[in-house]
């Protein structure tokens, strides 16, 4: 498609967004939580089909998995948001004489990532909706079947329920040149960007705003006072959800030494293959993409039978997980970045200074503002971790795949777009939701400062006259 | 000039919407009332073909002051008469507040006259 044609598409569908933008600012919150309603009942309902279309259709993960975050994006997703009050007048404080208005955004473009891409669209098609915000869908290039189905459901649901014509509208090819001729459409209000490092910066240069996300490079302190077996358990059950592909997975176990043997062989009981040191780099030659420097999508979302084997390495059957001892941090070691894959880089660190410190560097080599994770009984450490994590969500005592996503290991918003804050380039560090999507007004009464009603204002222009004078005349108790 | 009025009832689910249509000096004056939803719609726009037929007026003017909502299917007549009459010639008078802001988020005052 032409230049031309990309951005006369845009316009097409712009036009038609802002239309059905027009028209859904005239609903209540009534008829919004209808609507809502009656996209999670259609969404939650497919939830099967759609997550076995998915992993056929992209070849990743896990179909059974898939269902997880499909529950997770609607039941889960609605239940946090189904309350919320996003229409009209959403808050009235007499005293201080303020009213707070909800208002939609306006149109949203939705960018669809590969690994979830059922769960992403009914995620970002429920919140938008809830804040009375039509909705573009940008499916990835690799889902765009399954991506149709699922904004077809939606579509066909929130018609029925009263929603207005367009409010759900979905590419069902693409290119960066379509999506680039939509991110810097002057009707567009939002950008909701999940997706890697290149997607986002995009997104943020567009013109449009842009909430997006960042890498993860989630490192997993097993601190000396966890309990190791409970704590394996839930890094196995976190990693080899849906073949590592959550972005918040677990990408390396940092342990103590005096627990390292202990925790070896939890892992082993549970398919857990370690690698020696000829196996780590026949592994590292095939994790990487060498011409991008980042994960190879060959091994992107596969088990780790299929990873073993393909690097050449002969595992047993039950094997799960690949763990790689590694003693260092960057790009000389492949294994200590981020690759969304059952692979888990395992370090050991005489003591809790030095056991925080890698992780630090785990954190700060491309997973900056994500996920950090902690198995301990020991409050104070805890706290001293997280101190030091450049991280959205430090999750304690749990899988972090379903960790940082919310909802069901925590009360954190559940949510498939978890903002990285500065340190991912991002805007927040939120786990994004409705609440995000609105444009809040806030009506201002007269309350005037009585302080300053009594106050002297002349003596503002003498120049002499310092704060702790002033502050004092102020704050007199008359 | 003579002035023609005509009263058009439309029974939607058993309720009486009004919809008044009126031709002075060539210009067909159509007022509407209440929730113009998808169904109400499609009625007048019927009544409208007709009316244009008749009349063959020069200008259309869609009076919104009793109007409380608009639909997508509202939106749309307002655009297939704006192309039909010729834009110079089409124009949307006396919009409540909440009506005119539908219209400007649905970036219809760019084009279209609105009052």
């Amino acid at each position: 498609m032409s230049n031309e044609e990309t951005s006369h598409k845009a316009d097409e569908w712009m036009t038609k967004a802002k239309r059905a933008a027009a028209i859904f600012s005239q609903l209540d919150q009534k008829q919004v939580d209808n609507i809502v309603k009656a996209v999670y009942e259609a969404g939650f309902d497919h939830r099967v089909e759609l997550a076995k279309q998915a992993h056929e259709e992209t070849g990743l993960g896990k179909w059974k998995d898939k269902v997880i975050k499909n529950v997770i994006a609607t039941q889960f997703v609605y239940e946090d948001i189904k309350d919320l009050k996003t229409v009209g007048i959403i808050s009235e404080d007499r005293r201080d004489g303020i009213v707070e208005i909800a208002q939609p955004m306006g149109p949203i473009l939705a960018v669809i990532p590969v690994t979830n891409p059922t769960s992403t669209t009914l995620f970002k098609t429920l919140i938008s909706l809830k804040t009375r915000n039509p909705i573009i869908i940008c499916p990835h290039m690799r889902a765009t079947k399954v991506c149709d189905k699922t904004a077809q459901i939606c579509y066909e649901a929130a018609l029925s329920a009263g929603a207005p014509e367009d409010c759900i509208q979905w590419l069902t090819t693409t290119s960066h040149e379509q999506t680039h001729a939509f991110m810097i459409h002057p009707d567009l209000a939002l950008i909701l960007a999940t997706g890697g490092s290149g997607l986002v910066k995009a997104a943020y240069s567009s013109g449009t705003p842009t909430i997006g996300v960042g890498a993860g490079n989630v490192p997993v302190y097993i601190e000396s006072s966890a309990d190791i077996p409970f704590a394996v358990e839930q890094i196995c059950m976190s990693k080899t959800f849906d073949n590592g592909t959550v972005c918040a997975s677990e990408q390396a176990v940092v342990v103590e030494q005096a627990q390292a043997e202990q925790i070896l062989a939890e892992f082993s009981k549970r398919g857990g293959y370690v690698l020696s040191h000829e196996e780590v780099e026949k592994l590292n030659n095939i994790v990487m993409d060498p011409e991008r420097g980042i994960m190879s999508p060959a091994v992107v979302g596969q088990s780790a039978l299929f990873i073993a084997e393909k690097a050449g390495i002969t595992v047993p059957e039950d094997t799960q997980i690949l763990l790689a001892p590694l003693d260092g941090i960057g790009d000389e070691y492949p294994i200590s970045s981020e690759i969304l894959a059952p692979i888990l880089g395992f370090y050991v660190a005489e003591h809790f200074d030095e056991a925080v410190n890698l992780c630090i560097d785990l954190n700060f080599h491309g997973g900056m503002g994500h996920t950090a994770s902690i198995f301990s009984n020991d409050e104070a450490k805890i706290k001293d971790f997280a101190m030091v994590m450049n991280a959205g969500r430090i999750v304690v005592n749990m899988p972090s795949s379903h960790g940082a996503v919310g909802g069901i290991f925590n009360t954190l918003h559940p949510s498939l777009t978890l903002g990285c804050g500065a340190g991912g380039k991002n805007i927040t560090t939120d786990n994004v939701t409705a609440k995000h999507l609105l444009n809040i007004q806030r009506i201002a009464r007269r309350r005037p400062s009585r302080r300053l009603e009594k106050f002297n204002m002349n003596l503002y222009f003498n120049e002499s006259l310092k704060v702790d004078f002033i502050e004092k005349e102020f704050n007199r108790n008359y | 000039m003579e002035q023609w009025a005509w009263l058009g009832m439309l029974y939607n689910k058993g309720l009486l919407i009004m919809s008044e249509f009126s031709l002075k000096e060539d210009v067909l004056h159509c007022a509407f009332e209440g929730a113009l939803d998808m169904e109400e719609t499609k009625h007048l726009s019927e009544e409208i073909v007709v009316q244009m037929e008749k009349h063959k007026p020069s200008s259309v003017v869609f009076d919104l002051q009793k109007v409380s909502y608009i639909s997508s299917a509202f939106l749309r007549l307002c655009l297939q008469t704006y192309q039909e009459i010729d834009s110079e010639n089409f124009s949307i008078v006396n919009l409540s507040p909440h009506v005119k802001k539908v219209f400007k988020i649905a970036g219809f005052d760019k084009e279209i006259k609105i009052q």
